[in-house]
Formats: structure tokens, sequence, C-alpha cells
């Protein structure tokens, strides 16, 4: 897979907006639902032994002689988890989806990098060394970066087994899969539930190429599946053309249901647009990533 | 409009295989895609019947058909009805100084023009055009004639061959001024390179134009080559004439050959203002063709006039064989004195060698052994011997017979007198079916005669012809060199007849060929033409057997000049430019331009339909970016 490194430098002022309240492992900015050290006040708690006594409200003991401890609100980073399908499919397109995908994986992993949160990349399928990468800040990022270039798109995989497989105990705030999610209806269907119970604020990043939107069909053909090696014989012709459109459509409404279904975010990613364009544009728009500095 | 190959229309059917596989056009494209997902449900077990339905291959179909159209209309060859056919008629003189190479040409005048013409006017003619082909040279006749087929006429000009002298050019123009005037729109043009002589052309009543090869160049050419006996020994003296055409003195060298062997070679210095002329003797004891052979560094334009051919005089000898008793013979002297007699006597009862003799001439009465032992060509003369030996019976003895006939038309006696002849006593010979009597003696008795025996002729006396006074008259003389004539020898000898370029060939049957006898040209002239080239030429009969020999001299002394002549000044030069008027070309091959840019306009139309399907995928990416949109918000 191939990176425009340049895009990174468009997409350093984003950060990723927190669905709820992080609850990411390890310190950070976001605030979380946990009360500990911080430095907004969130509650009073009467006094236990043991408790640290500089947290003790003294001027509330001096006028009532109640011993309370101060609480804050304590703030946490966000675990992010990133998969990246790397699917024969995503092999087709000009440019390559795989190609789109890991660009769009790689800013997303950059923006949650640069606001501290851990972030873990995984390629679902694929060929290469690695299929895993991890880390909390900007330093881990050129070990994304090399997982993404590493890996090529190859074979045909069974998304849901895998996300099952990467999930954990304590679910991320935020879960992203970058596909084209041209698998079978039920293979799309676990896919989608298995996503969306991996992660808080699942996004479903779905990568659309020109080839798929509007094929040419114009005359028949022999075609081959790429993933199963299957063959088929279609007929080509306007009738053909219509049929293909209307069974996108069906294809494309069932994904969305069944997204708003699950409470997956739905987003269109096409291939013929940048993939800063996306990060800087849809995907902010529909409030994936917003500014650093206030909001989206 | 009409239409030249209107039977060509008939490839307009071809529209109907075009459009039945238009409807029925499958093509099955090989294709690897991410997924089948999308697509299965558009599985098909047979390419669509109705991808024709589109407008697209509607419009496809459309230009297919009017390309089709196209072909067959420029196929049919339409022309505009006010422009007429033309007839050219080609005269190309064959001459043989259009074999003249000039200087850095590597090419002769004839295979230039011939170049020429093909640019000139054959490439440019209209389909109507005709083109006739007159040929003049040696000979002139009609090559061609009027004909459209143009690869025809190339064909034939470039098997003209060069030869001889241009003796009938007039004819030649007679003969295309006739075929232009028949024709409603003509015109003669004349390929030549102006060393004949042409008519004036405003007496031929038709438009003609010259077309001129060639340039004035530098020649040497034996303009005379002769031979006559200087003695009866076999020595030979040949004169040779040597003419220059340049403006230099030219040094050259003559090899005289006798069949083919090299017997003299003589050097000569060639002023340019006259023709210079050398005596050789030399001796030439076999062979009857001479030949002389110029040979020059350079300056040499033509080639053909560098050999030229004699006839040697015909001195073969006769082989003669005297068979006699008597020492002294008025016979044997009379042989012994001649020049092509070679004599050897025997003694009656002597055998005689084997040897090839023409003549066996007995003055006593041969035996049967003798005459059985002597060769089959061997012509036998017995002189008032005894005849019983061959078969020829002999009536009784008449005293003093008196002569009262003899044949005047045998060569035997061509000039020879017998009135008067003292015989003093004679037994007359008696003749039968086939012999030749010769002379008679009142109106039965035969004192010569001719009988063919075993294939052999014998001349037999009724008398000794010393017992006459026969042997002391002149005419005595004359017989014995018509006995010498007579005899086989010269009938094989048959001496070549000299003969020049272009002149007929005299004496001949219809039925015979004429084949060079060597060179490097292997066709055969009929003899109804006349002698083609110098050089040496037989005649064959049906049966390809030999039949006579002749040897063209030399070229003319005119045909040697290079120059053109001051009578062509008077002709039209054809232009550099087309020639061909009238051509509607352009009628033709417009349609022509037309179908090829259909079958462009239909090979780039793809592109239409792709703007189409883009603007249809934006619709679906919008609608898609719409949803994601609403749903945030």
């Amino acid at each position: 897979m191939k990176l425009d490194r340049d895009i990174f430098k468009k997409i350093a002022a984003l950060k990723l907006r927190t669905p709820q309240l992080a609850e990411g492992p390890l310190q950070g900015d976001r605030r979380s639902p946990r009360r500990g050290r911080g430095v907004e006040f969130a509650d009073y708690r009467p006094y236990s032994p043991g408790d640290d006594l500089r947290l003790v409200d003294w001027n509330v003991y001096g006028r009532l002689e109640v011993l309370l401890v101060r609480l804050f609100h304590e703030d946490l980073n966000m675990a992010v988890q990133i998969y990246v399908d790397a699917s024969a499919s995503m092999g087709f397109g000009q440019p390559r989806k795989a190609d789109h995908a890991a660009e769009l994986a790689a800013c997303v992993a950059l923006i949650g990098l640069l606001n501290q949160d851990t972030v873990t990349v995984k390629c679902v399928g694929g060929e290469g060394p690695k299929i895993e990468a991890r880390g909390q800040n900007s330093g881990a990022f050129a070990q994304v970066l090399r997982l993404l270039e590493q890996v090529e798109p190859a074979g045909d995989v069974i998304p849901y087994k895998f996300l099952r497989g990467g999930m954990l105990a304590k679910k991320p705030d935020r879960s992203f899969f970058v596909s084209d999610m041209l698998y079978n209806p039920e293979v799309v269907e676990k896919t989608l539930r298995v996503l969306a119970a991996s992660a808080r604020a699942p996004v479903l990043l779905h990568v659309l190429s020109e080839e798929e939107l509007q094929p040419d069909l114009s005359e028949a053909q022999r075609i081959t599946d790429a993933e199963t090696g299957e063959e088929i014989l279609i007929a080509g012709g306007r009738a053909a053309q219509e049929q293909y459109s209307a069974a996108l459509d069906e294809w494309l409404e069932l994904l969305r249901g069944q997204c708003r279904r699950l409470g997956v975010q739905y987003v269109p990613i096409f291939t013929d647009q940048p993939a800063s364009d996306a990060v800087l544009g849809l995907m902010r728009r529909t409030g994936v990533t917003e500014s650093r500095v206030g909001g989206a | 409009m009409s239409f030249l190959t209107p039977w060509l229309g008939l490839l307009g059917l071809l529209a109907l295989p075009v459009v039945v596989a238009f409807l029925n056009r499958r093509r099955v494209r090989e294709r690897t895609v991410p997924s089948l997902i999308l697509l299965r449900q558009l599985r098909s077990d047979r390419p669509s019947q109705r991808s024709f339905a589109m407008p697209r291959h509607w419009l496809a179909l459309l230009l297919y058909l009017l390309a089709l159209a196209g072909v067959v209309f420029a196929s049919s060859q339409p022309v505009l009805p006010d422009s007429e056919p033309e007839t050219l008629i080609l005269v190309v003189d064959t001459s043989a100084s259009m074999a003249a190479r000039e200087p850095g040409q590597e090419q002769g005048r004839l295979a230039r023009a011939v170049l020429e013409l093909d640019e000139k006017i054959l490439d440019s003619l209209d389909a109507r055009d005709e083109v006739a082909l007159v040929q003049m040279g040696a000979e002139s006749r009609i090559v061609l004639e009027p004909t459209r087929d143009v690869e025809r006429v190339r064909e034939q000009l470039a098997s003209l061959h060069v030869a001889g002298r241009a003796v009938d050019s007039g004819r030649a123009i007679a003969l295309a001024s006739a075929m232009c005037r028949a024709r409603q729109r003509a015109r003669i043009v004349v390929v030549t390179d102006g060393a004949s002589d042409l008519p004036d052309p405003t007496t031929l009543g038709c438009d003609a134009m010259i077309s001129l090869v060639g340039e004035a160049a530098p020649n040497l050419a034996i303009t005379q080559f002769a031979l006559r006996d200087a003695d009866g020994l076999g020595l030979i003296e040949a004169f040779v004439e040597i003419t220059n055409t340049g403006s230099k003195t030219r040094e050259v060298s003559v090899e005289i050959e006798l069949d083919g062997i090299l017997v003299e070679v003589v050097a000569l210095e060639v002023a340019p203002s006259k023709p210079t002329g050398q005596l050789v003797k030399f001796q030439a004891p076999t062979g009857q063709i001479v030949s002389a052979k110029l040979s020059a560094s350079d300056g040499n334009a033509l080639a053909l006039d560098d050999e030229a051919w004699a006839a040697r005089p015909a001195n073969a000898k006769a082989r003669v064989a005297f068979v006699s008793t008597r020492p002294t013979s008025f016979a044997a002297e009379a042989l012994s004195l001649h020049p092509r007699v070679e004599l050897r006597r025997f003694k009656t009862g002597e055998p005689i060698p084997a040897e090839p003799w023409d003549l066996v001439v007995f003055d006593d009465a041969p035996t049967q052994e003798a005459l059985e032992a002597l060769p089959k060509q061997a012509s036998v003369a017995l002189l008032g011997a005894d005849t019983s030996a061959v078969g020829i019976a002999r009536a009784e003895k008449v005293e003093r017979p008196g002569v009262t006939w003899w044949d005047f038309d045998a060569p035997l006696l061509r000039y020879v007198d017998l009135d008067v002849v003292e015989i003093l006593e004679a037994r007359p010979l008696v003749p039968r079916d086939g012999d030749e009597v010769l002379v008679k003696a009142g109106p039965k008795d035969a004192l010569m005669l001719v009988r063919e025996i075993d294939g052999r002729r014998v001349l037999a006396f009724g008398f000794e012809i010393e017992q006459s006074d026969f042997v002391l008259r002149v005419a005595f003389a004359n017989f014995m060199a018509n006995l010498i004539d007579w005899t086989h020898a010269l009938e094989r000898a048959k001496p070549p007849v000299e003969t020049r370029p272009g002149a007929m060939v005299l004496g001949a049957q219809d039925d015979w060929e004429l084949v060079p006898a060597a060179g490097e040209r292997a066709q055969k002239f009929e003899l109804t033409s006349p002698i083609p080239d110098v050089g040496v030429w037989i005649a064959r009969d049906a049966s390809g057997e030999p039949q006579r020999t002749f040897v063209s001299n030399a070229l003319s002394p005119e045909e040697a000049k290079l120059e053109a002549r001051e009578g062509i000044a008077a002709w039209e030069r054809l232009p550099d430019v087309d020639v061909s008027e009238g051509s509607a070309d352009w009628l033709w091959r417009l349609p022509l331009i037309l179908a090829i840019a259909l079958l462009l306009i239909e090979a780039v139309l793809p592109g239409f339909r792709r703007k189409r399907e883009q603007r249809t995928g934006s619709d679906r990416r919008a609608a898609l970016e719409a949803i994601a949109n609403r749903r945030s918000s």
C-alpha cells in the first residue's frame, strides 16, 4: 500500500470527537466519568480515614464542622481502534481502494496520536509481516505507516471473525472499520454487529470506487471474482446497467439501514477524492472529527 | 451520372450480413472484479440479444451502412456525364538507337522512355480512358489495340525489343493516325529519341505530341563491313568502316572472328570528321561467317552498332576421285584446273579409300564392288563407260548420232551448247521412270541422263566423251564447272545469305521461323517480319531443321547518329504535367473518404457514453454524502 504523507500536515489541527466521556487507559485531556485527580471540581464526599488530607475542604469544616473531601473530574485519553480491510477486493479501483483506505486510516491514526489517544491499527487480511501497530503519541505514527505500507491486499477474509478476535474486555471509545464491505449480506450483518459491540462509538468508513458506483456494463462480459475465483457471464446493455444500479442502491440502503439500526456511524468514502478531503470534509461534517480548538 | 462498373453495385448486398451481424453482435469481454456480490444477480446464460437497442449501437449501425454505401458507390466508379473518355495512341520508337545509353545513365533510352510513360501518362489515366500501342522500328505494327487494361499496356511496353533501323516510321504513324481518326477523342503520343524520320504532324488529322528521350551522345559504330576473296587459296580481304559521331579522335580496336575464332585484331584511329575505312587481309582456311567487333574504352553510347557480320564467299571445295586407266584425260585435266576441286586420281581396279568424296568420276567401267564401297553422299559420273555395273541399260550401237535436244534448264547444262557436237558412235541409254534425261539424239535415244540409285545420283553418258569433239568445246569447261556445283558438296554447304537489318527474307516458307544463331536473345521472329537486327539468323522449318542462314551485315550509319533530326521541330512536346484531361477521379474518391470518416466517427463514439455514465456516478455520490450529512445532523 502507498501513502501520500503530505496530507498529514493538513489534519494536524483536528482531533477525534469524543462520543460521550473518554475512558482511555491513560491520563489525557478528555473528560472521563471517573472521579479522581484533576483540576475541575466535581463533587464532595464524606472523609474516610486514609483519604488525602490535602483534599479535605477546610472551609466547609470551619463553617459546618463536617469533614468533606473534594472530588475532581479525572481527564483521560481515548482508546481508538482502526481496522483496515486488506482483502483482495480492496486491490481494485483507480486509485486502489486499499491505498485510499490506508491513507484514511493513517489520517485517523495521526489525529488520535497527536491528541495522546491510544491508537491501535490492525489490518484485516492481506499479506505483510505485521498486522498491528499501537501507540499513544505521535512517536508511534512511524510504526503505523510502516504497517500500512507493508501490507498488500490479498485473499478472502471474514472480517467479523477478525473483529471478534480483537475485542477487548474494556471497549475502546472509538472503533473505525475501513472497508468496501463487499461481502455477503450475512457476513455484512455479522461484521456490523461485531463492530457495534466492539466499541462505544463504532464508525464504518465505507470505501467506494468509481468502478462499483458505475461499472461498464455496456457489453456482455465474463466476470471473475478476485477473491473467490467464481465466474459468471452477464448480459451487457442498458438493461444490465439499470439492473446493477438497482442492486447497488438496494445494497447501499441495506448497509445504511443496518448501520443505523446497530448504531454504527456510516461514512461513505470515495476513492476519486483525496483522503485528506474526506477527513477535513465529510468526516468533520459528520462529527467524527472536530477542531482541536473549540468544537466542530 | 453513370457508372463504369455498375455491377459492383451488387456489393450493396453486403449490407444484409452487416445488419444481421450487428443485431446479433456479442462482445464477451473477460474481466476481473473485486466481488460478485452486486453482479451475481445479473448472471445470464447468454449475452444480451438486445445490446443493439442502445442508441449508440443504432448510430454505429447507421454509420456502418453509410460507409458501406460509400464504398459501393466508389467501387462502381461514378462519372459525370459531360466527361468523355480519351484514347491515347502510344507510338514507341524501337529502333536500335533507342538502346543507346548516355554517359551517366544506367538505363537505355527505351527503358527510360517506358518509365516516363508510366509516370506521365499511365498513372494519370482515367479508368475509362483507352491506350493503344504501336511499335515503330525495323518493323512497324500495332502491338496493342485500344484497351483500358493499363497493366497489359505496361506488360507490352516492357516486352518491346530494340532492334534494327526505323525504316518504316511513316507506316507506324499512319497506323496510329488511322486509329486516332476513327475515335471521337484521341491523341497520338510518339515516344522517340528523334532519330527516326517522322512525317509532318499537321498531315495526320489528329492531335499528336512527341516525347523525346535521350540527348546527342558520342558514338562509335561499324557502318560498313564487306568481304571478298583475295585469291583462290583462301586469302580473304575484309573492309571495315568505323564512324565516330563524337568531337574527338578516338582509338578503337576491331576484332575479326571467323566462326567465333579470332583471326585478326585491327587498331584504328577514327577522326570525327569522316568515316575511317581499313582493308584487312587474312587467311580463312575454313568457316563461313566472319564478324567484326569494335572495342572502345569510352564515348560509345550504343552497343548494337559495334558488331557487323558478313558471309564468307562460297569457296567450299569438292573432293573428287577420278578413276581411269588412261594417264591423260580431258576430264581429269579440267577437274584439276578447277579452283574448288580437290582431285585425286585412281587407276581402274585400284581400291578407292573410304573418304567423304563428293564426286567420283569413272572414265572406265566401274566394278560393282567399287561402287558399293563408295560413300552414300558421293555422286557418280560415268563418262561414256560401260553402265551395266550400275544397272543402266544401253541400246544398240548408233553411228554418228546427232544431238537433237538437251535440257536448257538443267543445272548441269547451264551455258552448255551441244549444237553440232560430233560423236563418232554411241550406245544410247534406255531410260526408265524417274530418270532425268538431259540429252537426246532423235526422239528416243538418250545420250545423257541422271538416275538415282540407292540414294546416290548417277550421271551416265551414252557415248565416250573422249570419242567426240565435246571435250574440245567451251561447253565442256562449263559442263565440268556445272558438274562440281551439281555435287552434294555445294548442296550441303548452303552458303549464308548476306542481308541487312530491316530487309525482308526472300525465298522462305511460311512455316519457317527465324532464330538468332547465338547471342543473348532467344526469342523467335516470324519470317513475315524483316531481319530484325545485325548478326547471324537461322531460318528453321516447322520441324526445327535449319534451312538457311542469314547474315545481317551492319546497322545503318543513320542509326548510329544518336541525335534528333530536324523533322521533329514541328512536333509539339509532351508536357511534364498530367496529360489526361477530364478525369472524374474526385467523384469516386469522395465517397471513399466519407466512408473512412464515418468509420472513424464510429470508433470514437464510446466517448459520449462515458460522459453520461460519469454524471450518473456523481449523482449517486452526492446522494450518499447527503445521507451521511443528514444522519450526523
